[in-house]
């Protein structure tokens, strides 16, 4: 086309005096030449050329000159044709150049977005040592991943660096020179602190290439590629971790996991939780693929087996069962299981999970129980439990009132309990429940008629508590019972009991009288016989008298035995602090009137005590009184000083009490039978027979005990401990 | 036995058994223990003669005998009784129980009685009497 133009421009002026200059004619050819190939690589050789614009406007406002200084000379059509057809040309020259020049536009914004969502920037810097050389080129997306304001155009190398992670800029510097001194290239991964967070900081992955001279092969730059790899690192390490951590799972797991290809039986994995669970590693199980079926209780055999039966179908199943530990131990199971089926339907795997629920089961096994237990005890029961809410209607009911009052849960429960209580006794129970509400933690016993289905009265008896303010419950919890034996029982026992104290009144009453009334006369008779001797000197008559009143005096022994022994058996304890110098000094004067005192035994006393020592008075002196009393009977008249040596030693802790005598002494055949009720001795025994039963009776009865030993001419010694209480 | 140790003027002895009332009226005389003796037969009839005679010394008795188990009015009521009667008759009178009664209760009951000052078990003997007389 510039060759046409030349021509045109040529033939255009020739033959005519007005001559353009060459030099003109020179340029105009080139700048058409230019405009018309103009594009992209326009300023490839690198000079400046201005924008497509310019150079379109310069070349018209040309032509345009040319055109108008041309016709008046020229003025013919074909020139200006010509020209116009130059410009026309030019005019789509011009235009191509805006095309490519938006094709580049285009192509940058492609790039730039390519980048942008690649978090990819790109860069090229000049390839020399100087730390504080700017970069030839850094795009967009560069400055935006360093978090820089792409409005600061020019960055240093040195700068650059400052950014990079401290720990970072050795390596990364050592990876520039060695690509400059040998490889060329690098591809290697650093962190980039933004905006000075280093707590954050950015991984990136730069792979740069070193540009080289092609004459001198000198470095001249490098080009290179960063890419932000925060993201996808982040990402590649917690895969990482989740991986180790479904790995530990897998093995510390407490459940065992498994996998069975069923076409070869053969378990393709189990997870070394079995050891727990079975007490057998994995490659056990692994060689053995019907272990883990052989492990399962007899039992529960079948149940397993009727899953196995449904995961073949593709059915998930999941079944508790109790397998044998290798240590023995029964072990409760929870396999889930998924079936893999081959596209004809065949069952060709089997994945799952089993659990130790032996704890659970137990647990439950025992909740169970117990709760089977519970029911069982309450419908079992003689007693009946209720709730009673607070319009005191009955809201629960156990089975077992059909048993106390006749009546099914069903007909009771919605009832009011006052249709059923006897109207003397309505006073009683709502009295009773107002007081359950002022003091609600106090259980209320009770006794109440109550009227049973079949018409009759039933005692029960109970116990009411408030548990009006629990959600549960709102109402009162009543149990009870049937009592109404044991009220008819408690009744005859209580007339019973009355007539026994009155018929033990009347028979102490008795008592005391007969005693009285038999010793009355005695005591007189006695008196008359004492009178009577002491009014004759005739010596047969003193020993006839002499001889009734031995008799008396056994007659009357006999009688105060029998009292005693009465009074032993029928009073209380009664407990009193015991002064022995006194209680004893009575003793021996009392023996004086008691016609058998002899006075020739010497009567010793030997006290300790502290005034702590407590006992029934009236019984110590039962034992005492037996015990000289018999001492001075049976002295021995062999011995010139016959004596009685009593010894106490009472304190707070008790009471030891010794009877020794140097009397005739008791031949140790009889020693088992002395404290029998009626035994006596010898014929020469004066007394009832009674008196050494009564002693060991009443210490009995003080909770003591006695102990003795005696030789025969020797004498006879009575050993008591009493406690005091 | 020396009857001087003796020297009171009237004895009142009651008891509603005639044995024991003839007995000690034997004892009482024989061993010269009183210059008179009063029986009486019922608490009742004791009570009477010292209430007629409340005003008249010298027939009030300078001690009594008193049984404890006698019908209508025994002992203890006697004592309530006497109770009421006059200073005069009480400062004279002294009061011992006699009774066949070994119950440690009666004894008790007798001795914590302000009006008694003993409690002899019978029968009465003259070692008995001797006890009275010096206590």
């Amino acid at each position: 086309m510039n060759v046409t133009l030349a021509q045109l421009l040529n033939k255009h002026f020739a033959g005519n005096d007005v001559t353009l200059p060459s030099n003109l004619l020179q340029e105009l050819d080139m700048l058409l030449n230019e405009a018309a190939v103009a594009g992209p690589e326009t300023n490839k050789d690198g000079r400046e050329a201005g924008t497509p614009e310019e150079l379109y406007h310069i070349l018209w406002e040309t032509l345009n000159l040319i055109g108008t200084e041309a016709s008046p000379l020229i003025g013919d059509d074909e020139t200006s044709h010509s020209i116009v057809n130059a410009a026309d040309m030019l005019n789509a020259g011009c235009r191509n150049i805006v095309a490519a020049e938006q094709q580049t536009l285009r192509e940058t914004v492609h790039l730039k977005t390519i980048q942008s969502v690649a978090k990819a920037g790109s860069w090229d810097v000049p390839a020399t040592g100087d730390l504080s050389a700017v970069q030839n080129y850094w795009s967009d997306e560069l400055f935006h991943l360093l978090g820089i304001d792409p409005s600061m155009t020019k960055i240093t190398y040195e700068q650059y660096i400052a950014l990079v992670h401290p720990e970072d800029r050795g390596f990364m510097m050592e990876e520039v020179s060695r690509a400059y001194a040998e490889t060329g290239r690098y591809d290697t991964e650093y962190r980039i602190i933004r905006d000075g967070d280093i707590e954050n900081p950015r991984t990136v992955r730069e792979i740069a290439e070193v540009v080289r001279d092609e004459l001198t092969g000198e470095p001249v730059s490098l080009i290179g590629v960063t890419i932000d790899i925060t993201e996808i690192k982040r990402a590649e390490r917690a895969i990482v971790e989740a991986n180790t951590e479904l790995r530990t799972l897998f093995n510390t797991m407490n459940e065992v996991f498994f996998s069975v290809n069923v076409e070869q039986d053969k378990m393709l994995q189990i997870s070394p939780a079995c050891m727990r669970l079975y007490g057998y590693d994995p490659e056990t199980f692994i060689k053995d693929p019907y272990l883990w079926f052989t492990l399962i209780v007899d039992e529960d055999k079948k149940k397993v087996h009727e899953s196995n039966l449904r995961l073949s179908l593709g059915e998930n199943c999941q079944v508790e069962y109790r397998i044998r530990h290798r240590n023995g131990q029964i072990k409760w199971l929870l396999t889930r299981m998924r079936p893999t089926l081959n596209v004809a339907g065949k069952l060709i795997r089997i994945d799952g999970i089993s659990s130790d629920i032996t704890e659970r089961k137990e647990a439950e096994l025992a909740l169970a129980n117990s709760e089977l237990k519970l029911r069982t005890l309450l419908e079992n029961s003689n007693d009946a439990i209720v709730i009673i809410n607070e319009d005191l209607d009955y809201t629960f009911a156990t089975e077992s009132i059909g048993r106390i009052i006749g009546y099914a849960t069903e007909e009771f429960v919605g009832t009011s309990m006052l249709n059923y209580i006897h109207e003397e006794d309505r006073g009683f129970i709502a009295h009773s429940l107002l007081s359950l509400n002022t003091k609600p933690e106090e259980p209320l016993p009770f006794e109440v008629r109550f009227r049973a289905k079949d018409g009759h009265w039933v005692w029960l008896e109970g116990v009411a508590t408030n548990h009006i303010k629990e959600a549960v419950i709102r109402g009162y919890i009543v149990n009870f019972r049937d009592v109404t034996d044991e009220i008819a029982y408690r009744r005859e026992l209580e007339d019973a009991n009355d007539k026994l104290k009155r018929t033990n009144t009347e028979l102490d009453r008795f008592v005391y009288s007969v005693s009285h009334d038999l010793r009355a006369p005695l005591a007189s008779i006695l008196g008359l016989i004492e009178f009577t001797a002491s009014e004759t000197d005739d010596e047969d008559i003193k020993q006839n008298l002499s001889m009734m009143k031995d008799s008396i005096g056994k007659l009357d022994i006999f009688i105060l035995d029998i009292l005693d022994y009465s009074r032993n058996a029928r009073l209380e304890v009664k407990r009193t602090p015991i002064n022995f110098s006194d209680l004893l000094t009575d003793i021996r004067n009392s023996l004086k009137f008691i016609s058998t005192g002899n006075s020739n035994v010497e009567i010793r006393i030997n006290i300790e005590e502290d005034g702590t020592f407590c006992t029934d008075r009236s019984r110590i002196i039962i034992i005492l009184n037996n015990l000289v009393s018999n001492a001075v009977r049976y002295f021995d008249p062999a011995k010139p000083a016959p004596y009685v040596e009593v010894t106490v030693v009472a304190r707070a802790d008790g009471a030891l009490i010794g009877v020794r005598d140097n009397g005739i002494g008791i031949h140790k055949d009889y020693h088992p039978y002395i404290f029998n009720m009626f035994y006596r001795v010898s014929e020469k025994s004066k007394g009832s027979g009674l008196g050494l039963y009564l002693v060991k009776e009443t210490v009995e009865k003080l909770n003591g005990d006695i102990q003795f030993t005696s030789t025969p001419g020797v004498g006879t010694e009575f050993k008591i401990y009493l406690p005091n209480p | 036995m020396d009857s001087n140790n003796f020297n009171f003027e009237k004895v009142m002895v009651v008891d509603d058994a005639e044995i024991d009332r003839f007995l000690a009226k034997k004892v009482l005389t024989k061993h010269a223990f009183a210059k008179e003796v009063l029986p009486q037969d019922s608490a009742m009839n004791a009570l009477s003669y010292l209430s007629e005679n409340q005003e008249n010394k010298e027939a009030l008795p300078d001690l009594i005998f008193l049984d404890i188990n006698m019908p209508k009015m025994n002992g203890f009521d006697f004592l309530e009784e006497y109770k009421k009667l006059p200073e005069s008759v009480k400062k004279k009178c002294i009061i011992v129980m006699l009774s066949s009664s070994l119950l440690p209760e009666d004894r008790e009951l007798a001795m914590n009685n302000p009006y008694v000052c003993q409690f002899l078990n019978k029968p009465l003997t003259a070692d008995k009497l001797k006890d009275v007389a010096n206590p």
